[in-house]
């Protein structure tokens, strides 16, 4: 199974070439060490030539060789090379044993296939086999931790939702971050494809389909994509056929996803106490002891009175824990079905797959279904046609996406005053709810639809040419197609929907983005040592997104949910937006007999986001390694495999901006009197142009005692220059920002990768994957030499700090908040001059360590996750640790650490109507009192396999059987309080990360 | 298949895109219909429920004593209640965006050449840019800076003054606040050029500006600056020229009727809202923080005690309120927006002609000599009160009368955003109801004025921060 997945068509066909000039024939077989089978598709080359030849369906194959035999290397991706020297033979029968180091080594870079030993460039790759039959919901997600120097932080936990990728730190202030993603070809759109929830237009892909991901993250390996190139680029390769005898798979799996924690909020009893406090606090310090009512009243009974009439006696009142209505144990389940075969000419994978997982959160849930062929076919030795057709629906039920939503569940649960039941004494939700948080967030969350239905193609069909030995000419043309129709339904149970009578939205999206490129590839070695190719193309990529939304309202009932039977049609309205960018490349490379590299790459693109005047950029970039293990000084150094020194620079660029960022524009969408009115949107920039990465790298490869230990360390030194910045404008003049040009940010970073097999012994196999990013952000510079812009942007911080006052505690004398002013002083009132950098978002460090245990069928893997050094601001707290200052319900912190007590050392003030005691800026502030560190560690992965032996399925004409039970997320250390520290940027409202288990089967035959 | 034959020169032809929702600043206004539209975009920007949608009708009473939050709420107005350090009405950003829709339309109005465009439709939309570039200016003014002569500390900012449109980034330059002086000095010569340029015949709609407003906008304005023969003759032309159109005080048999009807009989200048695209709904709504109309209202907002207690008896305005309960609760909600232009929806008066009345009266009382108590001027005053079925003030001295139409702009004008801009006009103090339990403010505190946004004094350093902040 596995030599069929990772056969690869381009490798194969960019070897395949005319014998010639040679003059007698040698013969032979080459079968599977493992298995016995013949192999078809094995590459047999004579060496220091162009010759070579593919072995047949059953392995066999026939070359020329000169008279004296040569030396004939045998190599099929996943497999090691074996060199054979052909002497006075006419047959040559060969074993090919797999190879792990090798299948880890090879990477496709830019347009073309090579092994990793031959690029300059810094590249992290995931093979499929990695991520084989985890229930994540989008590759992206499954890249966290397992590469260095790629970021991947799961913006929501919502099934399917948003996950953010930054490669190397994060360059632009303003212009996207995310890199580019590749798959088969196409460049795919990426990012939300629905406002309902949290969503990922990536989630289309299955990826039990996925070969492998390869991250592009120094200029050398990706400048080739020039100017989408600046954030790096993740190519993405589906599995493919294989010709011989047609493989089935088929796997399945079940479990359950629950939530990791629950927020511990106070009870019904201990609010009202709190509130007690808190309203004769505040009425004492207004008036004294008595009220000036009409007449006079004691201040003590008439705010216990006040309070009691509000939130319940402590005594008496009934708790309700909101939290518990709205999470569940979901379900989860995937089934995979594949098939792939094929013969001589033509070879196939067909794979289907159904996967559902619901969310740990009600109603919460992704399902998709999706079908792949990949196809590849060969009309003649010249012409060879490959194609990969993949369709998904998806089908995503959420609640609202990440927000301080009084309709989002996770944020309004914890929140909701838990003196009101979920029911009333009739059995009807109790609705509207008091304060607030109004919402009785059950209802809502039952009866609310917030629905994504999206239909989606990424497929890409290539030709191949052979215009001559060594030169070839490809043409691609790849397309990705989404449509997505949004369903919103607010439901006239809903009292908030009431009036309304209910209200449906519909919103389809259409994305059409394709991409096509025309290459011409020239290979060639000159006196068996001088090897050199080059690559001349061009491409042109087109996106348009569409929107169209209707509204309506005024249902008969709750039971009618679609436009049909709205009575009252509403706002009806629609998007569109498009780019466009072209450009032409070329990359030269050049070996001296794989020791001394040479690389270089141009690249000039033209986009329709810049303006008229700067529209085309060009785009470069050089590298050289040198192989040092294959100098004559090391050549006694024979536990080495490879050492090798890269270095290179490059300028890749970023335009992921608004795609009419650079023209001034008049927006339609104002309305008065039935009159639709138009407003300025935006200043021109005729000016605008790329942003550009200057990116310097230098990596070391190593592998010691048969790939026993390997790995590789980057230095990389980043400065993107002329930023993509939304310059701020003075608001007076009518316009918040205009995008210009300006600034550098500076991100540099050691990237450390440690492979080691610890143990290999008596059948026991223990080996170690670690890798470590060590990075630093700086903003070098902004325009016109301002130091900072507003409070967030600072020369000489990272980009996105955390800018807020101290707070210094509570005054241990009358309860109060305090905070440190500007000079250092305990202050009240804070003044804007007050804060400053508390921290930073950006991760320092960030890594992954996996662990795998082999005996005999037996395998465990174990795999941490980490993230250190960022700081994030709890916003959550801000509505829940306010020492009662509103009607929210509390953290317990507020209840049992409060200030009650002269002389008292705690950091919880006492319990304040309003929050604001006279004269302070009371409790309602942003401080350090919610920044708080979310560094932590993961246990993301446990999986417990086994492998039922041969000879027991081998009767049942079987080639693997497989059974597993693995969790994900299953434990999380850290010093954080929140529901969840994977966090891009604030907590507030964020769906956290769910726990999962899960069991399966997966059956080959 | 996939043959991209693409060569550079071509490519920029390949590279072309237009967006649909937008067309280009720079020539999208050479045509009439560009500008027509553009003037539709200023009104809808004063309907957001930062503005006149809510915040701008509420807050002024919720930050002084008429009006109050519930003890169940949602949080809306709590630090305007408590005059939260930093918490004020914030209209730096969407009034600078609608002052340069003014300057764009009146810069394009200047320029058109084309001849089908009538002279008459030209005047209507420059008075009409005009008058709103007065009233947004005015909000500024009196919402960032103190008025001429009520200065405290001498600090005489007022704001940023922006006549011409920024359409290049050249143009968006960095500029100093003039003096609140020079400001008001502005409006009066927009609002001076708008007067002049309405005719009774140019004039749309009571949804639009028009003569009658801009004239009562100008009293509104003098009256601010203590301009008291000012007030009192643009109060007198705008009640002559709405008497013109056949509007009047209305009596006190139809005052709550006029609540329901549209536009308001007693508007000079009413914001029209469409229920289908322009309700700001449960959410935001002033219907929905008010009133109980429809279920899902927030019912936030309620008169003080202190301010129901004003009301005689039988004052048609003490019954435009309505006992409730909101949780245990006991409170009064209010008619005056009980979404009449459907559900959470109301139409919103900026200026009504009993506000006109009431400028007129205090303008007279204040002109009398001396500590005469103004006949005129009670004469105004009892004559509004009439209408009201509310029975004569009888005023002993000059101060009681002044009092008493600040009063009375308590009961005639609540939830329509006067209260605490009369305190501060006058250089009062805001004495908080016992039922918010929060301190007073001395004219003298630096919440007086709001907090000018700190991302603009971060950045442009010729802008000086308010006082205290």
């Amino acid at each position: 199974m596995k030599k069929a997945l990772l056969f690869s068509f381009v490798f194969v066909l960019a070897l395949v070439t005319q014998a010639w000039a040679q003059n007698r024939t040698v013969t032979g077989r080459v079968t599977d060490a493992q298995t016995g089978e013949g192999m078809p598709g094995v590459t047999v080359q004579l060496k220091g030539t162009t010759t070579a030849s593919p072995t047949d369906v059953n392995g066999g194959y026939e070359i020329s060789v000169p008279s004296n035999g040569g030396t004939l290397v045998f190599t099929f991706i996943g497999y090691a090379k074996q060199e054979i020297a052909v002497g006075s033979q006419s047959t040559v029968n060969v074993k090919l044993g797999s190879d792990a180091r090798q299948i880890s080594e090879i990477v496709i870079t830019g347009y073309g296939v090579q092994e990793k030993l031959e690029p300059a460039g810094s590249t992290a790759r995931v093979s499929g086999a990695t991520i084989e039959n985890l229930p994540v919901q989008s590759f992206d997600r499954a890249l966290q931790g397992r590469a260095a120097g790629v970021q991947v932080t799961a913006l929501s936990g919502q099934p399917g939702g948003a996950i953010n990728v930054r490669v190397r730190g994060q360059g632009s202030i303003n212009a996207g971050n995310e890199p580019l993603y590749i798959i088969d070809g196409v460049m795919v759109a990426s990012g939300q494809t629905s406002g309902q929830s949290s969503s990922n237009a990536l989630s289309s892909i299955n990826p039990n389909d996925i070969e492998s991901m390869e991250v592009l993250k120094d200029a050398a390996a990706a400048s080739i994509y020039g100017a989408q190139a600046a954030n790096g680029v993740v190519l993405i390769t589906t599995k493919r056929g294989k010709s011989g005898k047609t493989n089935f798979t088929f796997s399945g799996q079940e479990g359950v996803v629950e939530r990791i924690k629950k927020l511990d909020v106070t009870t019904a009893a201990e609010f009202a106490e709190l509130r007690i406090e808190a309203l004769y606090n505040q009425y004492f310090d207004i008036y004294g002891p008595t009220v000036p009512t009409n007449p006079v009243q004691d201040t003590r009974t008439y705010t216990r009175n006040l309070a009691i009439a509000a939130h319940g006696d402590p005594a008496t009142v009934k708790n309700t824990d909101w939290q518990e209505t709205i999470y569940r144990k979901g379900r989860l389940r995937t089934y995979d079905f594949s098939a792939n075969g094929g013969d001589e000419k033509t070879r196939f994978l067909l794979s289907a797959s159904y996967n559902k997982q619901e969310g740990q959160i009600l109603k919460s849930d992704f399902a998709r279904a999706t079908a792949r062929l990949n196809l590849d076919h060969k009309v003649n030795d010249r012409l060879s046609f490959l194609a990969n057709i993949s369709l998904a629906n998806t089908k995503q039920n959420g609640n609202i996406a990440d927000g301080a939503f009084i309709n989002s569940p996770q944020f309004s649960a914890p929140l909701i005053l838990p003196n009101q039941p979920v029911y009333r004494e009739d059995g009807s939700f109790n609705a509207p709810l008091a304060g607030a948080f109004s919402y009785n967030i059950l209802q809502n969350t039952l009866l609310e639809l917030r629905q994504a239905v999206t239909n989606q193609t990424v497929s890409s069909f290539k030709a191949v040419y052979k215009v001559a030995p060594g030169i070839f000419v490809s043409a691609l043309a790849g397309v990705d197609f989404a449509d997505t129709q949004d369903d919103n339904y607010r439901d006239p149970r809903v009292p908030q929907f009431a009036a309304i009578g209910g209200q449906a939205t519909n919103i389809n999206r259409r994305t059409l983005n394709w991409n096509s490129n025309v290459t011409l590839n020239y290979n060639k070695t000159f006196a068996e040592l001088h090897n050199f190719s080059a690559l001349v193309g061009t491409e042109y990529r087109e996106e348009t997104r569409e929107t169209s939304t209707a509204q309506g309202e005024g249902f008969p009932s709750g039971q009618f949910q679609t436009l049909a039977s709205a009575a009252n049609p509403k706002a009806v309205s629609g998007t569109y937006t498009t780019y466009k960018m072209g450009g032409i490349f070329t990359n030269l490379k050049y070996d001296l007999g794989e020791k001394y590299f040479l690389s270089g790459t141009l690249r000039y693109d033209g986009s329709s986001k810049f303006g008229a005047n700067n529209r085309f950029g060009l785009f470069y970039a050089g590298a050289v390694a040198w192989a040092l293990n294959r100098e004559a000084f090391l050549a006694n150094a024979t536990y080495l495999d490879n050492l090798k020194l890269r270095l290179s620079y490059g300028v890749t660029g970023n335009s992921n901006i608004d795609n009419f960022a650079s023209l001034g524009l008049l927006g339609s969408g104002p309305n008065y009197t039935g009159t639709s009115g138009i407003r300025p949107s935006q200043l021109p920039n005729p000016d605008l142009t790329w942003e550009e990465a200057k990116t310097l790298n230098l990596g070391l490869d190593w592998s010691f005692f048969n790939s026993r230990v390997s790995g590789a360390v980057d230095v990389y030194r980043r400065n993107n220059e002329r930023l993509l910045l939304a310059r701020q404008l003075p608001t007076d003049t009518g316009f918040g920002s205009v995008w210009e040009n300006a600034g550098v940010v500076l991100n540099e970073g050691v990237e450390v990768e440690l492979n080691t097999v610890n143990v290999d012994a008596g059948g026991f196999k223990w080996s170690t994957n670690f890798n470590v990013t060590f990075q630093r952000n700086e903003i070098k510079e902004l325009y016109g030499g301002l130091q900072n812009i507003g409070t967030g942007l600072r020369v000489g911080q990272p980009i996105d700090i955390l800018w807020y006052p101290e707070y210094a505690g509570v005054n241990p004398a009358d309860g109060r908040p305090m905070y440190y002013d500007s000079l250092g002083n305990i202050t009240y009132t804070l003044r804007a001059r007050d804060s400053k950098v508390t921290g930073q978002y950006l991760p320092k460090t960030f890594g992954g360590l996996a662990n795998s245990f082999q005996y005999k069928g037996l395998s465990l893997d174990v795999f941490f996750q980490g993230s250190f050094g960022s700081k994030t601001l709890n916003n959550n707290s801000y509505f829940m640790a306010n020492s009662a200052g509103t009607t929210y319900n509390q953290t317990r912190d507020q209840y049992t650490e409060r200030w009650t007590t002269p002389g008292q050392i705690t950091d919880v003030p006492r319990p304040y109507g309003g929050g604001t005691e006279p004269n302070t800026s009371g409790v309602f502030n942003f401080s350090t009192k919610q920044v708080e560190d979310n560094s932590y560690i993961r246990l993301k992965q446990l999986t417990l396999a086994y492998n039922l032996p041969q000879t027991l399925i081998s009767r049942a004409k079987l080639t693997n059987v497989r059974v597993f039970v693995q969790g994900l997320n299953l434990v999380t250390w850290t010093g954080y309080s929140g529901l969840d520290p994977e966090l891009l940027f604030n907590e507030i409202g964020t769906y956290p990360q769910g726990k999962q288990y899960s069991g399966g089967l997966s059956v080959s035959f | 298949m996939g043959a991209t034959a693409l060569s550079v020169s071509s490519c920029d032809d390949l590279l072309e895109t237009a967006p649909r929702q937008s067309i280009a600043l720079d020539t999208g206004l050479t045509d009439i219909t560009g500008v027509r539209a553009l003037l539709i975009g200023v009104y809808d920007r004063l309907q957001v429920n930062t503005y006149y949608g809510a915040q701008m009708m509420l807050a002024p009473d919720v930050m002084a004593d008429n009006l109050r939050q519930t003890a169940s709420n949602s949080n809306r107005y709590t630090f305007f209640q408590n005059n939260s350090f930093g918490t004020q009405l914030n209209r730096w950003a969407g009034n600078y965006g609608a002052i340069n829709d003014t300057n764009l339309i009146i810069e394009a109005i200047a320029n058109n050449t084309d001849p089908t465009v009538t002279a008459a439709e030209k005047a209507r939309i420059t008075a009409e840019a005009k008058f709103l570039r007065a009233l947004l200016y005015h909000d500024l003014v009196r919402i960032y800076g103190y008025e001429p002569g009520k200065e405290v500390g001498g600090f005489n900012a007022g704001v940023i003054l922006r006549l011409e449109p920024v359409t290049l980034k050249s143009e968006a330059d960095f500029k100093a606040r003039a003096t609140n002086a020079e400001v008001y000095a502005q409006i009066e010569k927009d609002l001076t050029d708008a007067i002049a340029g309405f005719t009774t015949s140019n004039q749309t709609s009571w949804f639009r500006g028009n003569k009658a407003a801009a004239e009562a906008l100008m009293a509104r304005v003098s009256l601010y600056q203590a301009k008291w023969q000012q007030a009192l003759d643009f109060s007198n032309t705008a009640i002559a020229t709405a008497a013109a159109r056949s509007k009047g005080l209305v009596s006190a048999a139809n005052y709550a009727a006029a609540w329901t009807t549209l536009p308001n009989p007693e508007s000079l200048f009413e914001l029209n809202y469409v229920q289908a695209t322009e309700t700001l709904g449960a959410n935001e709504s002033l219907n929905s923080l008010t009133s109980d109309t429809y279920v899902g209202a927030w019912r936030d907002i309620v008169p003080t005690n202190t301010l129901f207690n004003l009301y005689e008896v039988n004052d048609v305005r003490r019954a435009m309120f309505y006992t409730a309960t909101k949780g245990s609760e006991a409170v009064r909600f209010n008619k005056k927006f009980a979404g009449n232009q459907g559900v959470f929806t109301d139409n919103i008066p900026i200026i009504r002609l009993s506000e006109v009345h009431l400028i007129k009266a205090e303008a007279e009382a204040e002109l009398a000599a001396g500590t005469e108590v103004s006949v005129a001027g009670l004469a105004t005053l009892n004559n509004l009160r009439s209408r009201r079925d509310a029975s004569p003030v009888v005023a002993l001295t000059k101060a009681d009368l002044i009092n008493a139409i600040l009063v009375e702009r308590r009961l005639e004008l609540v939830y329509e955003g006067h209260r605490f801009f009369d305190l501060k006009r006058r250089g009062l103090d805001i004495v908080k109801d016992p039922q918010v339990a929060a301190v007073n403010i001395p004219y003298t505190d630096p919440r007086v004025l709001a907090p000018i946004p700190a991302a603009e004094v971060n950045l442009n350093s010729k802008l000086k921060q308010n006082p205290g902040y």
